[in-house]
């Protein structure tokens, strides 16, 4: 399955909040290079299972090695080669995009440059305004920036398009894809099939805790259809989104 | 050895970055210094050692020269504001609102039924307003002695005695000298127990924490460079508050900056270990806010921060003096109107650092990040 040896692998992960049993035993092994979706509904444990191996949060019981660092003896060393956008976090409002990625840089104990991580995400024109002018596709542009300031092996990238409009989360994918390019792998969620399908490489399924199908999305879409699935209705050429996408043209409105 | 020069110079930088951070914050630059020197502004054009006015009412029945005579005798008294008026039911009126001090009635007869020595005094009747006991005095202080003069006058009597005041010259204690001090302590309250709990609160709600958290930097790292920012801006706010009362408000306090920037470092540490207390155990806005005002309420109003303790009932003076605040307070007034030494400040020194180990204990059980 794995065309190397693993950058990343997951071995019977579990976290129980409470009486709320969040992951429930979750292996899974990423190649370097790679990028690997984890998709899933609301609820499914994608976001805790991103934590346990990001060190955010602790790990009940399992293995995890990134890089061939044990996540759970030693969170602080995967932290330094690991970057990670999380959902929904902001940033200090009073510090301009230039000084955050300097302050984030001081953080990992590395020199950054600015001028050139904001050319990579397109943001040069923002380099002095504040984190709170920014549009939602500008503002995930920036997390990522700031993801790659120690120029991480692996990236996490939590439901990075959640909120956006078609236009920014195309101009998204294909930030992901010029990362892809540079050779960093890539954990993604997301609940949009359709990013899974443009993006990743191979994709895991995960409900109520578990992963319940782990494969390349073509791969899964042959096994359904040789299971005998047939659609509703037959897909046509073209989708709402590109009837949208067509009218409204590919431009960033931000 | 160059991991720690490493790790210092970027702890340095995490420092100086929270330090910008801090001055493009308009409201936490109102409440360390624009409310400060608010209060000293508002406090300061108030003189509380203004003398006495007294606004009286004369209504004069006499209309004689006799009258005519004393009233323009009682118009040259400053403290006094003279209204001559025709009735004294208006008066008697306008003192049950409040607007007037006292109202005398000159009888119509007035100093012309004096025969000789032997005469019965006539009767001078005055009304007074019950609620401006200090005017009224002073009022009818002047009143008596007016119409002892006025007897002197007819009867032509010699004065025994003549009073001569010489005026000696005070160290011009002044009440801005006395509420410098306290604004000082009270800024450093505000800007490190508010500051803190803002700053952590807002970070953790807005997920800024966990995306720290999730770099390899050590928490201890950016409480570091909190405390640092904070203890830095503490004293220069307190220089600046110092310069202020000196330059503008004209105060007469003594400088001594290393020993102002001691007693304003230990009080800062005080309330930044509150601070990272009540941030520990507060999860919402509600709790973290009605936390807070526990810590600065009684501190603001009993420590004395604009008017001495003295004036407490004997119990809240026991109680009170045990507060920080209080002991901030009163070594900062110390250094800066008594000019006091550090040994001549032992018991506020020790007061500070009992308060110091108590806190920091405090907040070291009690902080935590989410």
């Amino acid at each position: 399955m794995t065309k190397s040896k693993p950058i990343l692998s997951v071995k019977d992960l579990k976290k129980t909040f409470g009486k709320i049993k969040a992951v429930r035993g979750v292996s899974f092994s990423v190649a370097e290079g790679e990028v690997f979706g984890l998709l899933g509904p609301n609820g499914a444990g994608k976001t805790t299972t991103l934590e346990m191996i990001e060190g955010l949060r602790e790990i009940d019981s399992g293995e995890v090695t990134v890089c061939g660092i044990d996540a759970k003896e030693n969170p602080d060393s995967v932290k330094k080669i690991i970057g990670v956008q999380l959902q929904s976090s902001s940033f200090f409002d009073k510090l301009s995009l230039t000084e955050l990625l300097r302050f984030f840089g001081s953080l990992y104990e590395v020199e950054v440059e600015p001028k050139k991580l904001l050319k990579e995400v397109e943001l040069t024109e923002k380099a002095k305004a504040y984190i709170k002018t920014l549009s939602g596709g500008q503002k995930q542009r920036f997390s990522i920036a700031s993801a790659l300031v120690n120029t991480p092996k692996v990236l996490f990238l939590d439901e990075p398009t959640t909120g956006l409009d078609p236009q920014a989360r195309r101009h998204l994918w294909d930030l992901i894809g010029k990362i892809k390019k540079k050779g960093i792998t890539i954990i993604i969620t997301t609940h949009y099939m359709d990013e899974a399908e443009v993006l990743c490489d191979r994709v895991a399924i995960m409900d109520s805790g578990k992963i319940i199908a782990i494969d390349t999305p073509d791969m899964l879409i042959d096994s359904l259809i040789a299971r005998g699935f047939k659609k509703r209705r037959v897909e046509k050429a073209a989708n709402l989104e590109d009837v949208f996408i067509d009218l409204t043209g590919h431009g960033l409105r931000e | 050895m160059e991991q720690y020069r490493k790790t210092l110079v970027h702890t340095l930088k995490i420092t100086m970055y929270s330090m910008k951070m801090f001055f493009r914050d308009r409201t936490a630059i109102f409440f360390s210094l624009f409310l400060p020197i608010l209060i000293m502004s508002i406090f300061g054009v108030i003189n509380f050692d203004e003398e006495v006015n007294v606004n009286m009412a004369i209504i004069d029945e006499a209309n004689n020269q006799a009258s005519e005579q004393f009233i323009n005798g009682l118009s040259d008294v400053e403290a006094l504001k003279i209204i001559e008026a025709e009735s004294l039911d208006t008066e008697l009126q306008v003192i049950e609102d409040g607007n007037l001090d006292m109202a005398v009635v000159l009888p119509k007869d007035f100093g012309t039924s004096v025969k000789d020595q032997n005469t019965r005094p006539q009767e001078i009747k005055t009304y007074y307003n019950e609620e401006s006991a200090t005017s009224v005095s002073v009022g009818t202080t002047i009143l008596n002695q007016a119409l002892d003069g006025f007897t002197h006058q007819v009867f032509n009597v010699p004065y025994l005695f003549e009073l001569k005041s010489e005026p000696v010259a005070s160290k011009g204690f002044s009440y801005v000298d006395y509420l410098i001090p306290g604004v000082i302590g009270m800024g450093i309250m505000f800007m490190s127990t508010m500051g803190v709990v803002g700053v952590i609160v807002t970070w953790r709600e807005q997920g800024i924490l966990r995306r720290l958290l999730a770099t390899p930097i050590h928490p201890s790292t950016i409480i570091t460079s909190q405390v640092v920012t904070r203890l830095t801006i503490s004293v220069l706010q307190a220089f600046i508050i110092l310069g202020l009362g000196i330059l503008v408000f004209d105060a007469n306090i003594m400088v001594n900056l290393p020993l102002t920037a001691l007693f304003v470092v230990m009080g800062a540490i005080i309330f930044l270990s509150f601070g990272f207390a009540i941030s520990g155990v507060a999860n919402s806005q509600n709790t973290v806010m009605a936390l807070t005002n526990i810590v600065i309420m009684p501190q603001l109003f009993l420590s004395g921060l604009f008017f001495p303790r003295d004036g407490f009932p004997q119990i809240l003076q026991d109680v009170s003096k045990y507060l920080p605040l209080s002991y901030l307070n009163d070594a900062l007034r110390g250094v800066m109107i008594d000019g006091s030494t550090l040994s001549a400040l032992r018991p506020e020194v020790i007061g500070l650092s009992v308060w110091i180990l108590v806190t920091f204990f405090a907040a070291t059980k009690m902080f935590r990040w989410e």
